[in-house]
């Protein structure tokens, strides 16, 4: 009776275990290869105004590194990112005024990119999935 | 058309232009100042790369506005006489073969080494990318780099 219950629970175990294994690994994002690959795309396309360190350059290119304007708003970082913006905004009590063109990349290099800046020089953010960066684009 | 007060290579100039007219025009064209080099003209090649208080930046794609009373250094301002370690280095190591872009390259190169005094090669890889040299001399100005560095030390 004993070893029955045993198997029992260990089967129960094993189901919940390797149930909840398979589920995470459908729906996980790999948020650490998505910010790894993202730095690539940051040194190739922003790295030259936004700076190596994400400081930027005081008085023309506002910086993202730990930035409130980037981290209020994934969906219009995610425009910016691939529309470009003009205009006056504010970063950090600072106002800044330097357009910035659109780049030409695809949702998971977006995303990537995004990631990478949002989780780097002390931001910490939500993952940005490619599907965000597809619905963002459309709209 | 403005006035605007431009400090370059700590020489001060009162120039006329149009708010929107780029750095690099009036650095060339109304200070005088041609070895910086017009690329591509929008941002993506670095031969007018310039120091705008310190910092590397594209000359071609900022508005004189914005340079108005900063300090904007030139590669006409990094030394009177080449005595740089970042120009002793270039001519030692023979870098540029065209020689067109390399004004752009020195200065993005002596604004990596104030800021990290003995880089890595892949620290330069990353401070230099985006600067586009056409003969492909990137290997030569890896070295070069390094041996600026070595240069600064003693």
């Amino acid at each position: 009776m004993k070893q029955k219950l045993g198997i029992l629970i260990t089967g129960i175990l094993f189901i919940v275990l390797f149930g909840e294994f398979t589920v995470e690994r459908t729906d996980e994002f790999d948020l650490e290869a998505s910010i790894k690959r993202g730095k690539e795309v940051y040194i190739t396309y922003c790295l030259s105004c936004h700076s190596e360190d994400g400081q930027g350059v005081e008085g023309l290119y506002p910086p993202v590194a730990k930035s409130d304007y980037l981290m209020a708003d994934t969906k219009r970082s995610i425009k910016q990112t691939l529309f470009g913006v003009t205009g006056e905004m504010t970063v950090n009590g600072k106002v800044y005024n330097m357009p910035m063109d659109g780049i030409d990349l695809s949702d998971e290099q977006t995303s990537d990119v995004l990631n990478y800046i949002r989780n780097s020089w002390g931001n910490k953010g939500k993952a940005v999935l490619p599907e965000d960066v597809k619905a963002a684009r459309n709209k | 058309m403005a006035s605007y007060h431009l400090n370059i290579n700590n020489k001060n100039y009162e120039i006329e232009a149009d708010p929107s007219m780029p750095l690099l025009w009036a650095i060339r064209d109304l200070a005088g100042l041609t070895g910086t080099k017009f690329g591509c003209g929008i941002a993506q090649c670095g031969a007018c790369t310039v120091h705008f208080n310190g910092t590397p930046v594209r000359s071609c794609s900022i508005p004189i506005s914005k340079a108005a009373n900063q300090t904007i250094t030139t590669i006409e301002g990094l030394s009177s006489d080449n005595s740089h370690p970042v120009q002793k280095a270039w001519i030692e190591e023979q870098v540029p073969q065209c020689g067109y872009c390399q004004s752009g390259q020195i200065m993005a190169a002596a604004a990596l080494l104030k800021k990290n005094a003995n880089p890595s090669d892949s620290e330069i890889d990353i401070a230099m990318q985006g600067l586009v040299c056409r003969c492909g001399t990137y290997p030569r100005i890896r070295k070069a780099i390094k041996v600026a560095a070595g240069m600064m030390k003693t």
